[in-house]
C-alpha cells in the first residue's frame, strides 16, 4: 500500500514535471510567433512604403512623360464643350 | 514488479531528456534564453506615420538596427573594438573606451545600414548585440518637406514632425529584470516585459495631389521668372482646412543638414511681409460694411494724394483720371483706397483689420508661426491710415491674408486655419477629431457676396484677367509689394508679387495665395507673374477635385489681336500686351524687342503667351551667336527662337525646357545644334 502511494506520488510529480516542460515550450513558441508578428510587421510596413514611393506623382507623371509619352495639351488643342443648361464642360489649358 | 521496471523506465527517460536538452541543445537553447535576457535594451517603437486626407502616406517609419555593447559581458575589449573598427567606421581608441565604460549597456553606432548590421553579426562577438529603432522614410521626396519636417536621431526637429512629436513618437518598452554584481542578469528569476507603445497616426488636411500640383508649378514659376523664391497656400474657405502650403527653394528631409535651416521654415505661415494691393480687400470689406462705398460713384485719380504734407503715388505715375470705385478696384487705384480710409477713418479701419486678424497668429497647429506687424493705436497718424488702407506699412503673412479672404468666400465668417484632421492610435481607432472652428463673423453675409462680385470683376475686366478660367466664376486680386531694405526704405526694383482669390464664387470651395518674390526675368507686374501662376494651379485642382463648373459663368472672352511688340522696351511692350489680356515671355538679353511670336497682328485667346527675342539691331545677322537661355520655355517657342538665331533644335523629352547643351551664354556659330532636354519642373 504505501509502495502504491509512492508511485502515485511519484506519478504525480512527472505530471507536474511534463506540464512545466511542456510550459516552457510553449513560452519559447509564444515567443517565437511574437517574432514572427513583428517581422511581419516591419515587412507590412516596409510594403505599405514601397507601395507609396511607387505611387508618388513625381514618379507617375515621370513615366508618363518618358514611357508612355503622355504630354500636357496646348493652348489650342482644348475645345470647352457647354451642354444644355449649365451643362458639363471642363477646365483646360 | 511492473511498477518497478516503470519506474526504472521514468528515470532513464528523465535522464535521456536531460541530456539532451543540456548537451545535444544547449547551444541553441542558450542562445534563445540569451537573447531574452538583452531584451533589457529599450526597443523603440516605432514613429506614427502621417497620412493626407485621403490616407495616402506622406512620412512613414520603418526599423533599423543600433548596434549595442555590454561592458560586462566582452572578453576582450581590445580585440572587439580592433575587429569593430573597420566595419562600424569609428576610430579603434573611442570603440574601447565605450567598450570599457562601468555601464549595463552603451550604443556603440546608431541606426547603421543592413549592410553593416549583417558585417557585426558575422563577427559573432560576445557583449556585442543589436537593438531597433525607428528611421523615417518621406515616400514623395522633398514634396511637402517644409510642411512635414524632419526627424533627428531621438525626435522631431522641424514642422509638423515637431509640433505633434508628443503623439508621433510613442513610449519604448522595456525588460526588467534583477541582475548580479557583474550586471549579469540572474537566470530563471521572473521577468517584466513592458511592451513598447506606437506612435499614433496623424491625417492632414493637407491633399497630396493638390499639394503636388502646387510645388508642380512652383517649381516651373522657379524656372520661368528666376526669382528669389516663389510661396503658395490653398483652404478650403468654408472650414479652413489647408489643402496645400509651399514654397520653393525647399529641401531634402533626409538630408536636412545640408541645407541653409532658413529653408526649413514654411514661409506662406512663417513670414510676414507688406502685403501690397490684396490688402486693399480689408479696406474694401470695411468700407462696404459701413456703407461708405458705392460702386458707381466716381473719384478722379491725379496720380497721387497728398496726405500730411506728404504725396503718396498711385503705381501709374500719370493717374487713373476719373473712374468710377468699381474700376479703382479693378485697376487698382491708390488714392481711391486713401480715399476710402479717411472715410472710415483710424479707429473704424483697424478695428477691422484686427477682427479679420491681422496682428496676431492665427493659431495654426504649425511651429515658428508669424503674427504680422500692425500699427499700434498711438503710432496713427494720417499718414499711417492713408499707405495701410492700400497695403503698405503693414506686415501680414500669406496665412492672415488666406483667412481673410476666406471669410469673404464664406459669408463673413473667419475661421481658424488648422493642419491636421484626425489622430488615430496604433490600434486604428480616432482618438482626435479636428471640427472646423469660427473665429468670429467679421462682416455680413451680404457684405461678402457684395465684396466677391467686385473680385470678379477684377478676373474680367481689371488686373486678374490673366487667372480667368473658362467656365468657372472666379474673384481674385493682384498685389505688387515692395520689399524693405536692410537700412530702411524700399529696395528698388524688388518686388513681392502675388494674387489671392477663390473659385467658385457662388460656392467658394478653394481659396489660393500665391507669390513670386524678386523675379528677374519678365515684368513684376501681378497680371503677369501672380495671375498665370494662380491660374494654372487652379485648372488642375479644379479638375481634380471635380468642381461642377458654374451655371452662369461669363462669356468666353474674346480672341485679341497680337500687337506689334518689335522695338519696344520691356515696360512698353509689357503694358500693351497686358492691356490686350496677354502674357509677355522674355528671351535674350539686351534693351529692345527684336523680334516676336505669335506676330503681330495674329489672332490668338486670351492668356496666351507672346514670347519675345531682346537683342540689339544686329542680333540675327551675326554668324557667331551667344546661346541665350531657353529653360522654362516650351518645344514650339524654343524652335522658334532658335529658328531665328539660324540655330537647330535637338529636342529631347516633353514638357518645359529644363537643361541645354551648350550652356546658355557659350559661343557658337551659326547652323549648330543645341540639345535641349523637356520635362516635368520638378525633375530638375
Amino acid at each position: 500500500m504505501p509502495f502504491l502511494l509512492l508511485a502515485g506520488c511519484f506519478l504525480l510529480g512527472l505530471v507536474i514535471i511534463a506540464q512545466y516542460s511542456s510550459m516552457v515550450s510553449l513560452h519559447y513558441r509564444i515567443a517565437r510567433a511574437e517574432e514572427k508578428i513583428s517581422a511581419l510587421q516591419e515587412e507590412y510596413r516596409q510594403l505599405e512604403q514601397e507601395a507609396a514611393r511607387l505611387s508618388s506623382l513625381a514618379r507617375i507623371e515621370m513615366i508618363a512623360r518618358s514611357e508612355l509619352g503622355m504630354q500636357e495639351p496646348e493652348s489650342g488643342q482644348v475645345r470647352i464643350l457647354t451642354a444644355g443648361r449649365g451643362g458639363a464642360s471642363a477646365a483646360g489649358e | 514488479m511492473v511498477m518497478f521496471f516503470f519506474i526504472i523506465m521514468a528515470v532513464a527517460v528523465l535522464i535521456g531528456r536531460l541530456g539532451w536538452l543540456q548537451i545535444i541543445r544547449s547551444e541553441e537553447l542558450y542562445e534563445a534564453a540569451w537573447e531574452q535576457w538583452n531584451r533589457s535594451i529599450p526597443a523603440r517603437s516605432p514613429r506614427g506615420t502621417i497620412y493626407d486626407r485621403e490616407g495616402r502616406m506622406l512620412a512613414g517609419s520603418s526599423t533599423v538596427d543600433t548596434v549595442v555593447a555590454i561592458p560586462a559581458q566582452i572578453e576582450d575589449p581590445v580585440k572587439t573594438a580592433k575587429l569593430l573598427a573597420p566595419v562600424l567606421e569609428m576610430k579603434e581608441e573611442e570603440l574601447l573606451e565605450k567598450l570599457t565604460m562601468n555601464l549595463s549597456a552603451i550604443y556603440l553606432k546608431r541606426k547603421v545600414t543592413p549592410e553593416t548590421s549583417q558585417a557585426v553579426r558575422e563577427l559573432e562577438l560576445p557583449g556585442i548585440i543589436f537593438t531597433t529603432e525607428g528611421q523615417r522614410f518621406y515616400p514623395n521626396g522633398t514634396l511637402a518637406s517644409q510642411l512635414l519636417g524632419f526627424v533627428g536621431m531621438d525626435e522631431g526637429l522641424a514642422g509638423l514632425e515637431v509640433y505633434y512629436e508628443e503623439q508621433l513618437k510613442g513610449k519604448e518598452g522595456y525588460l526588467l529584470f534583477p541582475s548580479d554584481n557583474l550586471n549579469r542578469p540572474i537566470p530563471h528569476e521572473i521577468k517584466r516585459f513592458v511592451p513598447p507603445k506606437e506612435g499614433m497616426d496623424l491625417y492632414l488636411t493637407i491633399d497630396e495631389t493638390v499639394q503636388y500640383i502646387v510645388e508642380r508649378e512652383l517649381a516651373r514659376a522657379m524656372i520661368e521668372f528666376q526669382p528669389k523664391a516663389v510661396m503658395a497656400i490653398a483652404a478650403d474657405p468654408r472650414t479652413g482646412a489647408i489643402l496645400a502650403a509651399a514654397s520653393k527653394p525647399d529641401y531634402d528631409p533626409l538630408h536636412y543638414e545640408k541645407y541653409d535651416s532658413k529653408y526649413w521654415a514654411l514661409p506662406p505661415i512663417t513670414s510676414s511681409f507688406e502685403p501690397g494691393s490684396t490688402f486693399k480687400l480689408i479696406t474694401l470689406c470695411a468700407a462696404v460694411e459701413e456703407g461708405l462705398y458705392n460702386e458707381q460713384e466716381y473719384y478722379f485719380c491725379r496720380g497721387f494724394a497728398s496726405v500730411g504734407g506728404h504725396n503718396i503715388h498711385c503705381w501709374t505715375g500719370s493717374g487713373h483720371g476719373s473712374i468710377s470705385y468699381l474700376q479703382a478696384v479693378e485697376s487698382s487705384c491708390n488714392p481711391a483706397f486713401i480715399n476710402l480710409g479717411q472715410r472710415l477713418g483710424e479707429e473704424k479701419l483697424f478695428r477691422y483689420i484686427r477682427a479679420f486678424g491681422f496682428g496676431k497668429p492665427t493659431g495654426i497647429d504649425y511651429p515658428g508661426e508669424s503674427g504680422g506687424v500692425v500699427f499700434e493705436d498711438e503710432q496713427l497718424g494720417p499718414v499711417e491710415l492713408a499707405t495701410t488702407a492700400f497695403g503698405q506699412g503693414v506686415s501680414v503673412t500669406p496665412l492672415q491674408q488666406l483667412m481673410a479672404v476666406s471669410a469673404i468666400a464664406n459669408g463673413g465668417k473667419l475661421m481658424k486655419p488648422y493642419l491636421v484632421e484626425k489622430i488615430c492610435n496604433a490600434e486604428g481607432e480616432v482618438v482626435y477629431e479636428r471640427k472646423p472652428e469660427l473665429v468670429r463673423q467679421v462682416i455680413s453675409r451680404s457684405t461678402a457676396e457684395r465684396v466677391a462680385r467686385i473680385m470678379e470683376s477684377v478676373t474680367l475686366n481689371g488686373s486678374g484677367k490673366n487667372a480667368a478660367i473658362e467656365g468657372y466664376r472666379i474673384a481674385t486680386k493682384t498685389g505688387t509689394a515692395q520689399k524693405p531694405g536692410p537700412r530702411g526704405g524700399y529696395i528698388p526694383g524688388e518686388y513681392i508679387v502675388s494674387m489671392i482669390g477663390f473659385v467658385p464664387v457662388e460656392d467658394p470651395q478653394i481659396v489660393l495665395y500665391v507669390a513670386v518674390d524678386g523675379a528677374s526675368r519678365g515684368p513684376q507686374w501681378g497680371s503677369q507673374l501672380g495671375a498665370p501662376l494662380f491660374r494654372r494651379i487652379m485648372v488642375d485642382v479644379l479638375n481634380y477635385l471635380q468642381v461642377p463648373p458654374s451655371e452662369k459663368p461669363a462669356a468666353p472672352a474674346e480672341p485679341v489681336e497680337v500687337p506689334e511688340l518689335r522695338g519696344l522696351t520691356v515696360d512698353e511692350a509689357a503694358a500693351r500686351v497686358d492691356t490686350a489680356g496677354l502674357m509677355l515671355r522674355l528671351i535674350g538679353e539686351g534693351q529692345y524687342i527684336v523680334n516676336q511670336t505669335p506676330k503681330a497682328g495674329a489672332t490668338v485667346s486670351r492668356q496666351t503667351q507672346v514670347v519675345v527675342y531682346l537683342g540689339d539691331e544686329e542680333a540675327f545677322s551675326r554668324s557667331s551667336i551667344t546661346v541665350p537661355d531657353l529653360s522654362g520655355f516650351t518645344v514650339k517657342d524654343v524652335g522658334q527662337v532658335l529658328n531665328w538665331l539660324g540655330l537647330y533644335l535637338e529636342a529631347e523629352g516633353s514638357g518645359i525646357a529644363l537643361r541645354q547643351e551648350p550652356a546658355a551664354g557659350s559661343r557658337v556659330e551659326k547652323g549648330n545644334v543645341i540639345k535641349v532636354f523637356f520635362g516635368s519642373p520638378l525633375e530638375q
